[in-house]
Protein backbone atom coordinates (compact mmCIF):
# COMPACT_ATOMS: atom_id res chain seq x y z
CA UNK A 1 0.00 0.00 0.00
CA UNK A 2 1.07 3.66 -0.98
CA UNK A 3 1.75 5.67 2.33
CA UNK A 4 2.36 8.76 -0.22
CA UNK A 5 1.15 9.09 -3.95
CA UNK A 6 2.24 12.37 -5.81
CA UNK A 7 0.24 12.43 -8.78
CA UNK A 8 1.06 14.92 -11.63
CA UNK A 9 2.83 17.49 -9.75
CA UNK A 10 3.15 20.90 -11.43
CA UNK A 11 4.73 24.47 -9.91
CA UNK A 12 6.28 26.79 -12.32
CA UNK A 13 8.60 29.31 -10.84
CA UNK A 14 9.47 31.29 -13.81
CA UNK A 15 12.67 30.01 -14.87
CA UNK A 16 12.04 26.60 -13.30
CA UNK A 17 9.10 24.12 -13.30
CA UNK A 18 8.46 21.07 -12.03
CA UNK A 19 6.85 18.62 -14.61
CA UNK A 20 4.13 16.48 -14.07
CA UNK A 21 5.97 14.88 -10.88
CA UNK A 22 4.22 11.50 -10.06
CA UNK A 23 5.65 8.69 -7.87
CA UNK A 24 4.40 6.80 -4.82
CA UNK A 25 6.09 5.82 -1.54
CA UNK A 26 4.59 2.02 -0.57
CA UNK A 27 4.51 1.74 2.74
CA UNK A 28 7.96 -0.11 5.10
CA UNK A 29 10.31 1.06 2.33
CA UNK A 30 12.77 3.63 2.09
CA UNK A 31 12.63 5.97 -1.32
CA UNK A 32 15.31 8.11 -2.93
CA UNK A 33 14.61 10.89 -3.86
CA UNK A 34 17.93 11.71 -6.17
CA UNK A 35 18.64 14.31 -8.55
CA UNK A 36 21.28 16.80 -8.81
CA UNK A 37 20.61 20.15 -6.91
CA UNK A 38 18.01 22.51 -8.35
CA UNK A 39 16.43 19.39 -10.14
CA UNK A 40 13.61 19.96 -7.75
CA UNK A 41 13.97 17.76 -4.88
CA UNK A 42 13.12 20.44 -1.97
CA UNK A 43 10.38 21.68 -3.95
CA UNK A 44 8.59 18.60 -4.62
CA UNK A 45 9.11 18.08 -0.66
CA UNK A 46 7.91 20.91 0.34
CA UNK A 47 4.63 21.01 -2.15
CA UNK A 48 4.02 17.19 -0.25
CA UNK A 49 3.86 19.54 2.98
CA UNK A 50 1.93 21.76 1.65
CA UNK A 51 4.45 25.02 1.74
CA UNK A 52 4.76 25.65 -2.00
CA UNK A 53 1.25 25.67 -3.82
CA UNK A 54 0.81 23.36 -6.06
CA UNK A 55 -0.28 24.72 -9.92
CA UNK A 56 -1.56 21.62 -10.37
CA UNK A 57 -1.82 17.64 -9.13
CA UNK A 58 -2.83 16.03 -5.64
CA UNK A 59 -0.63 14.47 -2.56
CA UNK A 60 -2.25 11.76 -1.30
CA UNK A 61 -1.04 10.87 2.69
CA UNK A 62 -2.68 7.64 3.49
CA UNK A 63 -5.26 7.67 0.88
CA UNK A 64 -6.01 11.34 1.84
CA UNK A 65 -5.57 14.42 0.26
CA UNK A 66 -2.70 16.60 1.62
CA UNK A 67 -4.32 19.62 0.68
CA UNK A 68 -7.29 19.19 2.98
CA UNK A 69 -5.87 17.78 5.27
CA UNK A 70 -2.89 19.33 6.26
CA UNK A 71 -2.73 18.74 10.00
CA UNK A 72 -3.48 15.33 10.28
CA UNK A 73 -0.64 15.12 7.76
CA UNK A 74 1.91 17.20 9.42
CA UNK A 75 1.07 15.40 13.01
CA UNK A 76 1.63 11.89 10.90
CA UNK A 77 4.94 12.61 8.73
CA UNK A 78 8.25 13.78 10.62
CA UNK A 79 10.23 16.33 8.51
CA UNK A 80 13.95 16.85 8.52
CA UNK A 81 15.07 19.90 6.34
CA UNK A 82 18.22 19.68 6.44
CA UNK A 83 18.86 19.64 10.32
CA UNK A 84 18.02 21.89 12.70
CA UNK A 85 19.09 25.33 11.98
CA UNK A 86 16.52 27.66 13.68
CA UNK A 87 16.59 29.29 17.03
CA UNK A 88 20.47 28.52 17.05
CA UNK A 89 20.85 30.14 20.60
CA UNK A 90 18.29 27.81 22.62
CA UNK A 91 18.87 24.58 23.86
CA UNK A 92 17.14 21.33 22.58
CA UNK A 93 15.45 20.90 25.60
CA UNK A 94 13.94 24.01 25.11
CA UNK A 95 12.82 23.55 21.15
CA UNK A 96 11.91 20.11 22.34
CA UNK A 97 9.53 21.32 24.79
CA UNK A 98 8.22 23.98 22.46
CA UNK A 99 7.95 20.98 20.00
CA UNK A 100 6.27 18.39 21.55
CA UNK A 101 3.14 20.67 22.54
CA UNK A 102 1.94 20.68 19.31
CA UNK A 103 2.20 17.01 19.06
CA UNK A 104 -1.01 14.98 20.06
CA UNK A 105 1.33 11.47 19.81
CA UNK A 106 4.50 12.88 21.50
CA UNK A 107 6.42 10.52 23.65
CA UNK A 108 8.86 12.17 25.73
CA UNK A 109 10.28 8.71 26.72
CA UNK A 110 11.08 7.81 23.30
CA UNK A 111 12.66 11.10 22.79
CA UNK A 112 14.68 10.30 26.19
CA UNK A 113 16.01 7.39 24.23
CA UNK A 114 16.86 8.91 21.14
CA UNK A 115 18.86 11.49 22.65
CA UNK A 116 20.53 9.09 25.06
CA UNK A 117 20.86 6.81 21.57
CA UNK A 118 22.35 9.95 19.01
CA UNK A 119 24.59 11.04 22.31
CA UNK A 120 22.82 14.19 22.29
CA UNK A 121 22.94 16.47 25.28
CA UNK A 122 19.40 18.61 26.02
CA UNK A 123 21.31 21.17 27.41
CA UNK A 124 22.93 21.81 24.60
CA UNK A 125 22.65 24.89 22.19
CA UNK A 126 21.65 24.50 18.84
CA UNK A 127 24.95 26.54 17.73
CA UNK A 128 27.15 24.08 19.53
CA UNK A 129 25.87 21.19 17.71
CA UNK A 130 27.98 20.13 14.94
CA UNK A 131 25.90 19.21 11.83
CA UNK A 132 25.79 15.79 12.25
CA UNK A 133 24.38 16.08 15.88
CA UNK A 134 21.67 19.14 13.97
CA UNK A 135 20.65 15.95 11.97
CA UNK A 136 20.23 13.82 14.55
CA UNK A 137 18.25 16.06 16.65
CA UNK A 138 16.25 16.93 13.72
CA UNK A 139 15.58 13.03 13.31
CA UNK A 140 14.98 12.60 16.94
CA UNK A 141 12.12 15.12 16.65
CA UNK A 142 10.27 13.92 13.78
CA UNK A 143 10.69 10.40 15.47
CA UNK A 144 9.26 11.37 18.66
CA UNK A 145 5.68 12.20 17.90
CA UNK A 146 4.60 8.69 15.53
CA UNK A 147 5.55 9.96 12.43
CA UNK A 148 4.69 6.80 10.16
CA UNK A 149 6.44 8.73 7.53
CA UNK A 150 10.18 10.72 7.27
CA UNK A 151 10.72 13.73 5.29
CA UNK A 152 14.36 14.11 4.84
CA UNK A 153 15.94 16.87 2.51
CA UNK A 154 19.79 15.74 1.69
CA UNK A 155 19.75 14.65 5.45
CA UNK A 156 23.30 13.22 5.25
CA UNK A 157 24.74 16.35 2.99
CA UNK A 158 27.94 18.00 4.72
CA UNK A 159 28.10 14.98 7.00
CA UNK A 160 31.18 13.12 7.43
CA UNK A 161 31.41 9.27 6.39
CA UNK A 162 30.82 8.11 9.68
CA UNK A 163 27.97 10.63 10.78
CA UNK A 164 26.73 9.04 7.48
CA UNK A 165 26.89 5.47 8.30
CA UNK A 166 25.17 6.26 11.74
CA UNK A 167 22.66 7.92 10.08
CA UNK A 168 21.87 5.32 7.24
CA UNK A 169 22.16 2.83 10.18
CA UNK A 170 19.28 4.71 11.97
CA UNK A 171 17.01 4.36 8.51
CA UNK A 172 17.45 0.51 8.83
CA UNK A 173 16.52 0.04 11.87
CA UNK A 174 13.67 2.23 11.65
CA UNK A 175 11.46 0.57 8.52
CA UNK A 176 12.58 -2.67 9.86
CA UNK A 177 9.29 -2.78 11.60
CA UNK A 178 7.63 -2.36 8.75
CA UNK A 179 5.37 0.46 10.16
CA UNK A 180 7.61 3.42 9.24
CA UNK A 181 8.57 4.67 5.48
CA UNK A 182 11.17 7.01 4.52
CA UNK A 183 11.13 9.24 1.65
CA UNK A 184 14.78 11.32 1.81
CA UNK A 185 16.40 13.29 -1.38
CA UNK A 186 19.66 13.42 -1.34
CA UNK A 187 22.49 13.37 -4.18
CA UNK A 188 24.92 11.19 -2.26
CA UNK A 189 24.22 7.88 -4.26
CA UNK A 190 26.47 5.93 -2.25
CA UNK A 191 23.88 6.55 1.02
CA UNK A 192 20.80 5.09 -1.45
CA UNK A 193 23.15 1.95 -2.36
CA UNK A 194 23.37 1.04 1.32
CA UNK A 195 19.33 1.96 2.33
CA UNK A 196 17.04 2.66 -0.59
CA UNK A 197 14.45 0.34 -1.54
CA UNK A 198 13.74 2.61 -4.52
CA UNK A 199 14.70 5.13 -6.35
CA UNK A 200 12.98 8.40 -7.95
CA UNK A 201 14.61 10.59 -9.86
CA UNK A 202 14.34 13.84 -10.86
CA UNK A 203 15.97 15.92 -13.57
CA UNK A 204 15.88 19.41 -14.48
CA UNK A 205 11.99 19.18 -12.59
CA UNK A 206 10.68 15.96 -14.84
CA UNK A 207 10.59 12.62 -12.74
CA UNK A 208 13.27 10.53 -15.34
CA UNK A 209 12.67 6.75 -13.47
CA UNK A 210 10.93 5.81 -10.16
CA UNK A 211 11.42 1.86 -9.48
CA UNK A 212 12.89 -0.62 -7.44
CA UNK A 213 17.01 -0.12 -6.83
CA UNK A 214 18.39 -3.28 -8.69
CA UNK A 215 15.75 -2.32 -11.78
CA UNK A 216 16.94 1.00 -11.96
CA UNK A 217 20.66 -0.08 -12.08
CA UNK A 218 19.54 -3.19 -14.37
CA UNK A 219 18.19 -0.57 -17.11
CA UNK A 220 21.41 0.48 -18.07
CA UNK A 221 24.84 -0.47 -18.72
CA UNK A 222 28.45 1.01 -19.28
CA UNK A 223 29.86 0.75 -22.82
CA UNK A 224 32.96 1.27 -24.79
CA UNK A 225 34.93 0.27 -27.42
CA UNK A 226 33.76 -1.67 -30.59
CA UNK A 227 32.91 0.29 -33.73
CA UNK A 228 30.26 1.89 -33.85
CA UNK A 229 27.39 2.74 -36.51
CA UNK A 230 25.80 6.22 -36.86
CA UNK A 231 22.49 4.23 -35.03
CA UNK A 232 24.54 2.96 -32.62
CA UNK A 233 25.90 6.60 -31.56
CA UNK A 234 22.19 7.92 -31.25
CA UNK A 235 21.79 5.33 -28.20
CA UNK A 236 25.03 6.52 -25.95
CA UNK A 237 23.97 8.48 -23.05
CA UNK A 238 26.51 11.18 -21.44
CA UNK A 239 29.19 10.10 -24.05
CA UNK A 240 32.81 11.21 -23.09
CA UNK A 241 35.30 10.66 -25.97
CA UNK A 242 38.98 10.70 -25.16
CA UNK A 243 42.44 9.55 -26.88
CA UNK A 244 41.41 5.99 -26.43
CA UNK A 245 38.38 6.08 -27.60
CA UNK A 246 34.77 6.80 -25.69
CA UNK A 247 32.43 5.39 -22.79
CA UNK A 248 29.17 6.30 -22.12
CA UNK A 249 25.97 4.29 -21.23
CA UNK A 250 23.08 2.75 -22.70
CA UNK A 251 19.85 1.55 -21.87
CA UNK A 252 20.41 -2.54 -21.33
CA UNK A 253 17.93 -3.39 -23.98
CA UNK A 254 20.47 -2.32 -26.74
CA UNK A 255 23.37 -3.93 -24.75
CA UNK A 256 23.08 -6.65 -27.84
CA UNK A 257 23.18 -4.76 -30.34
CA UNK A 258 26.74 -3.09 -29.06
CA UNK A 259 27.73 -6.31 -28.13
CA UNK A 260 27.78 -7.29 -31.84
CA UNK A 261 29.60 -4.08 -32.69
CA UNK A 262 32.18 -5.47 -30.68
CA UNK A 263 31.78 -2.80 -27.60
CA UNK A 264 32.55 -3.87 -23.83
CA UNK A 265 29.74 -3.77 -21.83
CA UNK A 266 29.13 -3.65 -17.96
CA UNK A 267 26.70 -3.05 -15.17
CA UNK A 268 26.79 0.16 -13.70
CA UNK A 269 26.53 1.45 -10.28
CA UNK A 270 23.78 4.45 -9.32
CA UNK A 271 26.42 7.11 -8.82
CA UNK A 272 27.49 6.27 -12.42
CA UNK A 273 23.91 6.37 -14.14
CA UNK A 274 23.63 10.03 -12.22
CA UNK A 275 27.15 11.18 -14.06
CA UNK A 276 25.49 9.61 -16.99
CA UNK A 277 21.98 10.96 -17.25
CA UNK A 278 23.66 14.40 -16.16
CA UNK A 279 26.21 14.61 -18.56
CA UNK A 280 26.22 16.55 -21.75
CA UNK B 1 -3.83 28.63 19.75
CA UNK B 2 -2.66 28.39 22.93
CA UNK B 3 0.66 26.24 21.98
CA UNK B 4 1.40 29.17 19.47
CA UNK B 5 0.97 31.44 22.23
CA UNK B 6 3.31 29.38 24.53
CA UNK B 7 5.69 29.35 22.18
CA UNK B 8 5.77 32.84 20.74
CA UNK B 9 6.91 33.63 24.86
CA UNK B 10 9.23 30.99 24.63
CA UNK B 11 10.82 31.30 21.96
CA UNK B 12 10.37 34.34 19.54
CA UNK B 13 9.17 37.36 22.17
CA UNK B 14 12.09 37.84 24.38
CA UNK B 15 11.13 38.19 27.77
CA UNK B 16 13.67 41.57 27.69
CA UNK B 17 11.05 43.24 25.43
CA UNK B 18 8.49 43.94 28.20
CA UNK B 19 11.02 45.86 30.33
CA UNK B 20 10.16 48.76 27.37
CA UNK B 21 6.65 48.55 29.17
CA UNK B 22 8.03 50.57 31.76
CA UNK B 23 8.70 53.47 29.49
CA UNK B 24 4.94 54.52 30.33
CA UNK B 25 7.01 55.75 33.21
CA UNK B 26 7.90 58.85 30.89
CA UNK B 27 3.90 59.71 31.51
CA UNK B 28 5.93 61.34 34.58
CA UNK B 29 7.88 63.74 32.72
CA UNK B 30 6.31 67.04 33.15
CA UNK B 31 5.61 69.23 29.52
CA UNK B 32 6.10 66.19 27.09
CA UNK B 33 5.11 64.93 23.99
CA UNK B 34 3.82 61.64 25.82
CA UNK B 35 3.14 59.83 22.50
CA UNK B 36 6.89 59.28 22.58
CA UNK B 37 6.64 56.86 25.48
CA UNK B 38 5.18 54.54 22.82
CA UNK B 39 7.48 54.77 19.73
CA UNK B 40 9.74 52.32 21.71
CA UNK B 41 7.04 49.98 21.59
CA UNK B 42 6.55 49.83 18.00
CA UNK B 43 10.91 50.63 16.45
CA UNK B 44 12.50 48.74 18.92
CA UNK B 45 10.10 46.06 20.15
CA UNK B 46 7.80 44.48 17.76
CA UNK B 47 9.94 45.25 15.13
CA UNK B 48 12.67 43.20 17.24
CA UNK B 49 10.25 40.38 17.35
CA UNK B 50 10.23 40.51 13.59
CA UNK B 51 13.68 40.96 13.14
CA UNK B 52 14.52 38.16 15.91
CA UNK B 53 12.66 36.23 14.15
CA UNK B 54 13.84 36.53 10.74
CA UNK B 55 17.19 35.59 12.17
CA UNK B 56 15.84 32.72 14.16
CA UNK B 57 14.11 31.45 10.69
CA UNK B 58 10.83 31.41 12.88
CA UNK B 59 8.77 31.24 10.15
CA UNK B 60 10.82 27.99 8.83
CA UNK B 61 9.78 26.50 11.99
CA UNK B 62 6.46 27.76 12.39
CA UNK B 63 5.32 26.46 9.18
CA UNK B 64 6.41 23.09 10.04
CA UNK B 65 4.56 22.10 13.09
CA UNK B 66 0.92 20.87 12.58
CA UNK B 67 -1.14 24.41 12.49
CA UNK B 68 -2.38 26.44 10.13
CA UNK B 69 -0.48 28.98 8.69
CA UNK B 70 -3.48 31.88 9.01
CA UNK B 71 -2.80 30.44 13.68
CA UNK B 72 0.85 31.28 12.68
CA UNK B 73 -0.23 35.16 11.84
CA UNK B 74 -3.33 35.32 14.70
CA UNK B 75 -0.58 33.99 17.08
CA UNK B 76 1.62 36.82 16.03
CA UNK B 77 -1.11 39.45 15.93
CA UNK B 78 -1.53 38.41 19.45
CA UNK B 79 1.73 38.82 21.18
CA UNK B 80 1.95 42.31 19.42
CA UNK B 81 -1.23 42.81 20.72
CA UNK B 82 -0.53 41.86 24.29
CA UNK B 83 2.43 43.60 24.50
CA UNK B 84 0.88 46.97 23.02
CA UNK B 85 -1.85 46.47 25.43
CA UNK B 86 0.72 45.63 28.20
CA UNK B 87 2.59 48.76 27.38
CA UNK B 88 -0.73 51.28 27.57
CA UNK B 89 -1.88 49.91 30.98
CA UNK B 90 1.69 50.88 32.17
CA UNK B 91 1.21 54.26 30.76
CA UNK B 92 -2.28 54.10 32.25
CA UNK B 93 -1.02 53.60 35.66
CA UNK B 94 1.64 56.36 35.46
CA UNK B 95 -1.12 58.44 33.96
CA UNK B 96 -2.72 58.25 37.34
CA UNK B 97 0.46 58.50 39.51
CA UNK B 98 1.05 61.79 37.17
CA UNK B 99 -2.28 63.22 37.76
CA UNK B 100 -2.12 63.12 41.89
CA UNK B 101 1.56 64.33 41.72
CA UNK B 102 1.35 67.32 39.15
CA UNK B 103 -2.73 67.80 39.25
CA UNK B 104 -4.66 67.88 36.32
CA UNK B 105 -1.61 70.55 34.69
CA UNK B 106 -1.73 72.00 31.32
CA UNK B 107 0.61 70.31 29.27
CA UNK B 108 2.46 72.86 27.32
CA UNK B 109 4.13 70.41 25.38
CA UNK B 110 1.94 68.48 23.54
CA UNK B 111 -1.89 66.78 24.34
CA UNK B 112 -3.05 66.35 28.07
CA UNK B 113 -2.96 62.93 29.30
CA UNK B 114 -6.16 61.88 29.28
CA UNK B 115 -8.49 59.80 27.70
CA UNK B 116 -8.68 61.26 24.48
CA UNK B 117 -5.10 61.24 24.72
CA UNK B 118 -5.39 56.95 25.49
CA UNK B 119 -8.01 57.18 22.70
CA UNK B 120 -5.31 58.15 20.01
CA UNK B 121 -2.62 55.55 21.08
CA UNK B 122 -5.10 52.46 20.51
CA UNK B 123 -5.47 54.19 16.39
CA UNK B 124 -2.19 55.08 16.52
CA UNK B 125 -1.12 51.28 17.80
CA UNK B 126 -3.86 49.65 15.63
CA UNK B 127 -2.84 51.75 12.46
CA UNK B 128 0.53 50.33 12.90
CA UNK B 129 -0.11 46.73 13.41
CA UNK B 130 -2.19 46.95 10.63
CA UNK B 131 0.38 48.15 8.26
CA UNK B 132 3.25 46.62 10.08
CA UNK B 133 2.15 43.15 10.14
CA UNK B 134 0.32 43.10 5.94
CA UNK B 135 2.84 44.60 4.80
CA UNK B 136 5.44 41.64 6.51
CA UNK B 137 2.94 38.77 5.58
CA UNK B 138 3.25 39.82 2.17
CA UNK B 139 6.77 38.03 1.95
CA UNK B 140 7.46 36.62 5.32
CA UNK B 141 11.09 38.06 5.86
CA UNK B 142 11.43 41.53 4.15
CA UNK B 143 11.32 44.01 7.09
CA UNK B 144 12.10 47.24 5.73
CA UNK B 145 9.30 47.84 3.75
CA UNK B 146 6.91 47.03 7.24
CA UNK B 147 8.92 49.76 9.72
CA UNK B 148 9.17 52.47 7.00
CA UNK B 149 5.73 52.49 6.03
CA UNK B 150 3.92 51.47 9.44
CA UNK B 151 6.72 54.00 11.53
CA UNK B 152 6.06 56.49 9.23
CA UNK B 153 2.40 56.36 9.82
CA UNK B 154 3.21 56.30 13.57
CA UNK B 155 5.17 59.59 13.25
CA UNK B 156 2.61 61.22 11.08
CA UNK B 157 0.16 60.40 13.29
CA UNK B 158 1.91 61.58 16.83
CA UNK B 159 2.18 65.08 14.46
CA UNK B 160 -1.60 65.48 13.38
CA UNK B 161 -2.69 64.47 16.48
CA UNK B 162 -0.45 66.62 18.58
CA UNK B 163 -1.06 69.67 15.74
CA UNK B 164 -5.16 68.74 16.09
CA UNK B 165 -4.73 68.52 20.37
CA UNK B 166 -2.11 71.31 21.02
CA UNK B 167 -1.23 73.80 17.98
CA UNK B 168 -3.95 74.99 16.12
CA UNK B 169 -6.42 76.38 18.91
CA UNK B 170 -9.67 75.40 18.45
CA UNK B 171 -12.97 73.78 19.72
CA UNK B 172 -11.34 70.05 19.08
CA UNK B 173 -8.61 71.16 20.51
CA UNK B 174 -10.15 72.80 23.49
CA UNK B 175 -12.07 69.31 23.57
CA UNK B 176 -9.08 67.20 23.85
CA UNK B 177 -6.59 68.87 25.53
CA UNK B 178 -8.52 69.18 28.30
CA UNK B 179 -7.51 67.37 31.39
CA UNK B 180 -9.81 68.47 34.13
CA UNK B 181 -12.34 66.05 35.52
CA UNK B 182 -15.21 67.67 33.36
CA UNK B 183 -13.18 66.99 30.48
CA UNK B 184 -11.77 63.94 30.68
CA UNK B 185 -15.59 62.56 31.44
CA UNK B 186 -16.55 64.54 27.57
CA UNK B 187 -13.46 62.28 26.09
CA UNK B 188 -14.45 59.01 27.06
CA UNK B 189 -16.22 58.42 23.82
CA UNK B 190 -12.99 58.84 21.98
CA UNK B 191 -11.38 56.44 24.10
CA UNK B 192 -13.79 54.07 23.27
CA UNK B 193 -13.86 54.74 19.55
CA UNK B 194 -9.83 54.49 19.95
CA UNK B 195 -10.42 51.20 21.54
CA UNK B 196 -12.99 50.10 18.84
CA UNK B 197 -10.62 51.00 16.14
CA UNK B 198 -7.86 49.16 17.56
CA UNK B 199 -9.76 46.25 17.58
CA UNK B 200 -11.53 46.17 13.88
CA UNK B 201 -7.75 47.54 12.51
CA UNK B 202 -5.75 44.24 14.14
CA UNK B 203 -9.32 42.13 12.88
CA UNK B 204 -8.96 43.12 9.59
CA UNK B 205 -5.08 43.58 9.40
CA UNK B 206 -5.17 39.70 10.73
CA UNK B 207 -7.47 38.65 7.61
CA UNK B 208 -5.21 40.37 5.11
CA UNK B 209 -2.06 39.09 6.62
CA UNK B 210 -3.58 35.36 7.00
CA UNK B 211 -4.16 35.62 3.35
CA UNK B 212 -1.53 37.38 2.01
CA UNK B 213 0.89 34.00 4.16
CA UNK B 214 -1.17 31.60 3.49
CA UNK B 215 -0.25 32.05 -0.84
CA UNK B 216 3.31 32.44 -0.10
CA UNK B 217 5.30 29.73 -1.27
CA UNK B 218 7.74 29.12 1.53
Amino acid sequence: MSILKIDGLCKSFGTFALDNVSFCVEEGTVMGFIGRNGAGKTTTLKAVLGLVHPDAGVVEFTGKAVKDNELFVKQNIGVVLGGVDYYPTYKIKTIAKVTAKFYDNWDWALFDSYLEKFNLDKNKRIKDLSAGMKVKFALAMALSHGAKLLLLDEPTSGLDPVSRDEIIGIFIDLIADGQHSILFSTHIISDLEKCADYITYIQDGRIIESTDKESFAEEYRVVSGGVLTPELEKKLIGVRKNSFGYEAMIKAEDEADFVSAGANTQRIGLEDIMIHLERE
Amino acid sequence: MKNLLYKEYMLAVHPLFFLFILMGAMMLIPDYCYYVAFIYSVLVVINNIFTSGKANKDIEYTTLLPIKKSDAVKARFLSVCVYELANILSAGIFAVVSHLVYGSGLNQAGIDINPAFFGFVFVMFGGFNFIYLTEFYKTGHKILKPILFAGGFFMLFIGVAETLAQYIQSPVSAYLDSSTPEGMLMQIPVLIAGIVLFVLLNLWGFKVSAKRFERLDL
